[in-house]
């Protein structure tokens, strides 16, 4: 056959090379990607000028800015820094960063709450929260500005910038993460590696599995099952089985009696939390 | 070599054709009826058969027939026969069906199968495979029953009224009546019981006491299994049929239960008979690739067909990497970006499916290539139930194709920030994917074809069951 030639191709030695090269492209990619982010970000890297953190004042805001910094991960020079940055956006939008450090169940929600409580609900514009007890960076937009920042959106944008958060840069991180958001809203592309990866991966995973299983069904539905000889209706394996009652009776009948389970029980099950329509687009990373 | 079956108008070779049902001479192609035509040369004067039994240089396969002639290939070992073997052989079946499956019929049903089929090796499609087709008379033991007499079956009702839920049970009592019943088992040694059971059922209206002509321009395979192997294998068939014919009836709403009660009753009625030989008509293609044979069989009363086909990896192969594509696309345009850890998912189900394919596949393997559901092979039915060791090449697809799964698992529990780990692992999984599939389709490969048959003994007769 012609796998003996297949084998030789496959072999352990071929394969383990393989390996080597695929997971080496990935790091580069991965690696490249964080190089080209970093060389932006030098020219807007901020020097405190004293060095020294504020945390007398956990919030700043303007018109369209508001930055709470509860869990003080940022000096007051990061959040004077990001609220011009932030300013020179689209003036049309709303932006919310918020750094907290207690429990929350859901980064969604929580990111929802905090845009209505300064903003309103569906009121268009963009959010970023740290959640330092979780540890989990989440991001999305509401109201018009959803067309623009999507679910797959901000899922992209915080695969880019989790990284930052992990090593503990978490001004960089929110930094990058608007100035991601800025492209998007001028209708510039961002970088999307997770989701090519991810999309080829998976499709080379599915591509071969579903060959397998095609080539495996193929050979079993299509043999022909024959057709039996005319004028031969009778046989399986056996010339005739002839089986009949004869008189038939049923003899010795028990019977049992068993009562209906009342169907009482509640009916319904609780609402469920309906919220104002339309919610936020968002998604987040764990660092 | 002798013509046995000589034309009464021209002397010529007949032969029997099955699209007809009548012998045909190849010279000057007038019909004869097979239940009319009588050879002195076929039939000796004391009632046995003049037929010859060669063998193959090749690989010792006996083949009965009147001469070789025609055949260019073996139907055991695929090979060319040249200069064969033979001697002279007596006795004959007590029953024969005739080929009604001609071998151009055989062609179609071949082609128009193949054609499905996918990845298949080049060398098993085109014309050149089907001259490979040889019409072979399969010896088989046909165990004679009758079952008469009463069983005792189990009953049950369940019904509701009110607001009661009712349970009746009973006994009924049924007659038994089965005037005959013939269950075939292959009396070859080298045909697997398992194999021989796909290209079933024969019609048996088509049974015919055994005549000579059948067999004019066919083969015969001599019997190589004792009659006796298989009478507690088709007492347990009867009374399965028996039991399925009880319990499929209805009575009052009551239907009937198989316990151990009825088995007992059945097994008391049936009545073993005897053991008769009979000529079954099976068209074999045989493919030889290295030392390697993949058979097809087509029944030639039914034209049912079996086989277990090969896979070509390198179409495979390339076939897999479109089909990636198209996925790849599809992914984008369907589901655009997810979050990294549902990838998992994916890769887990995956690798979850591979290893419940390989498994079932690496146990299949086991059973066909240490004949444990071949009766025959052993030609003894306590030999054929002991344990054999498991050859550890036919567990490596299960191994790879279980590691992405272990892997997914492992990334899930330490729950990583960084995506490298799960790209690691998504690498992962696609890479023992791979090697589970190679593996797998390697092993479905060896199981899809047979070792080339060595023969060593000579066969007994069907003549032997009376």
């Amino acid at each position: 056959m012609q796998n003996n030639k297949l084998k030789t191709r496959f072999n352990k030695k071929n394969i383990v090379s393989a390996i080597a090269i695929f997971a080496i492209m990935l790091f580069v990619v991965n690696v490249v990607g964080t190089v080209e982010v970093e060389a932006t970000s030098q020219e807007e890297q901020v020097v405190a000028e004293d060095g020294q953190d504020s945390s007398e004042d956990s919030r700043i805001a303007s018109d369209n800015v508001v930055i709470i910094d509860q869990a003080d991960l940022l000096t007051s020079q990061e959040e004077q820094s990001l609220l011009e940055q932030l300013q020179q956006m689209d003036e049309s939008y709303n932006y919310l960063i918020a750094t907290e450090d207690y429990y929350v169940s859901s980064m969604q929600r929580e990111m929802e709450e905090l845009y209505s409580e300064n903003f309103g609900a569906d009121s268009p514009g963009a959010a970023f929260v740290i959640n330092m007890d979780i540890r989990e960076i989440y991001s999305g937009a509401s109201g018009s500005l959803k067309e623009k920042l999507s679910d797959d959106d901000a899922l992209d944008v915080t695969n880019n910038t989790y990284k930052y958060a992990s090593d503990g840069d978490y001004y960089k991180c929110i930094s990058e993460t608007y100035k991601d958001y800025d492209r998007l809203i001028n209708d510039a592309p961002i970088r999307r590696t997770m989701r090519y990866v991810v999309a080829v991966l998976v499709g080379l995973i599915l591509g071969f599995l579903i060959m397998y299983i095609v080539m495996v069904s193929s050979r079993r539905i299509s043999l022909p099952r024959g057709t039996a000889p005319a004028q031969m209706k009778n046989s399986v394996n056996v010339n005739a089985i002839l089986v009949g009652a004869t008189i038939p009776t049923i003899m010795n009948v028990i019977v049992h009696k068993t009562r209906h389970q009342s169907s009482g029980g509640s009916s319904g099950g609780g609402s469920h939390g309906g919220g104002g329509g339309g919610g936020m687009s968002g998604g987040g990373h764990s660092f | 070599m002798a013509n046995l079956f000589p034309c009464p108008s021209c002397g010529g070779q007949l032969v029997f054709d099955s699209t007809s049902g009548q012998m045909k001479c190849t010279s000057c192609d007038n019909l004869f009826n097979p239940m009319e035509y009588t050879s002195k040369e076929i039939m000796q004067e004391d009632g046995t058969l003049n037929l010859s039994v060669f063998i193959c240089p090749n690989c010792g396969g006996e083949i009965t027939a009147d001469n070789i002639d025609g055949m260019e290939f073996c139907p055991y070992c695929g090979d060319e026969i040249i200069n064969a073997e033979h001697f002279s052989k007596e006795g004959h079946p007590d029953y024969i069906i005739p080929f009604s499956v001609s071998k151009e019929d055989c062609k179609n049903i071949y082609e128009t199968t193949t054609k499905k089929v996918k990845f298949l090796p080049d060398d098993l499609k085109g014309s050149e495979g089907l001259k490979r087709f040889v019409g072979l008379y399969t010896p088989y033991w046909l165990y004679d029953f009758d079952a008469h007499g009463d069983v005792r079956a189990k009953a049950d009702k369940y019904y509701t009224s009110g607001s009661y839920d009712y349970h009746e049970e009973g006994e009924v009592n049924i007659t038994v009546n089965v005037e005959k019943a013939q269950i075939p088992y292959d009396a070859s040694q080298t045909l697997d019981d398992t194999v021989s059971k796909q290209v079933e059922p024969y019609y048996f209206d088509g049974l015919q006491d055994f005549n000579p002509n059948y067999m004019a321009g066919f083969y015969a395979e001599n019997s190589t299994v004792d009659e006796n192997l298989y009478v507690n294998n088709a007492k347990g068939d009867l009374a399965n049929k028996v039991i399925a014919s009880v319990t499929e009836q209805e009575l009052q709403g009551f239907k009937m239960t198989k316990d151990a009660r009825l088995k007992n009753d059945v097994a008391q009625v049936e009545r073993y008979k005897g053991v008769f030989g009979a000529y079954l008509p099976i068209w074999f293609l045989t493919v030889k690739k290295n030392d390697r044979v993949a058979y097809t069989m087509i029944n030639g009363q039914t034209g049912k067909m079996y086989a277990d086909f090969p896979v070509d990896l390198g179409k495979y192969f390339k076939s897999s990497l479109v089909a990636s594509a198209i996925c790849i696309v599809a992914f984008l345009i369907m589901f655009g970006s997810i979050p990294i850890k549902n990838t998992l998912f994916i890769c887990f189900f995956a690798s979850l499916i591979m290893t419940i394919i390989a498994f079932n596949q690496s146990n299949k393997i086991y059973r066909k290539e240490n004949h444990l559901d071949d009766v025959g092979y052993w030609n003894d039915r306590e030999e054929s139930m002991k344990e054999r060791p498991k050859e550890k090449r036919v567990l490596k697809g299960v191994l790879f194709s279980l590691i992405g799964g272990v892997v997914s698992i492992l990334i899930a529990i330490l729950d990583p920030a960084q995506n490298i780990f799960y790209y690691g692992g998504m690498i992962v999984s696609l890479i023992s994917l791979l090697l589970g599939v190679i593996s797998t389709a390697s092993e479905y490969n060896r199981y899809a074809t047979n070792p080339v048959p060595q023969y060593a003994k000579t066969g007994g007769g069907l003549d032997r069951a009376k």
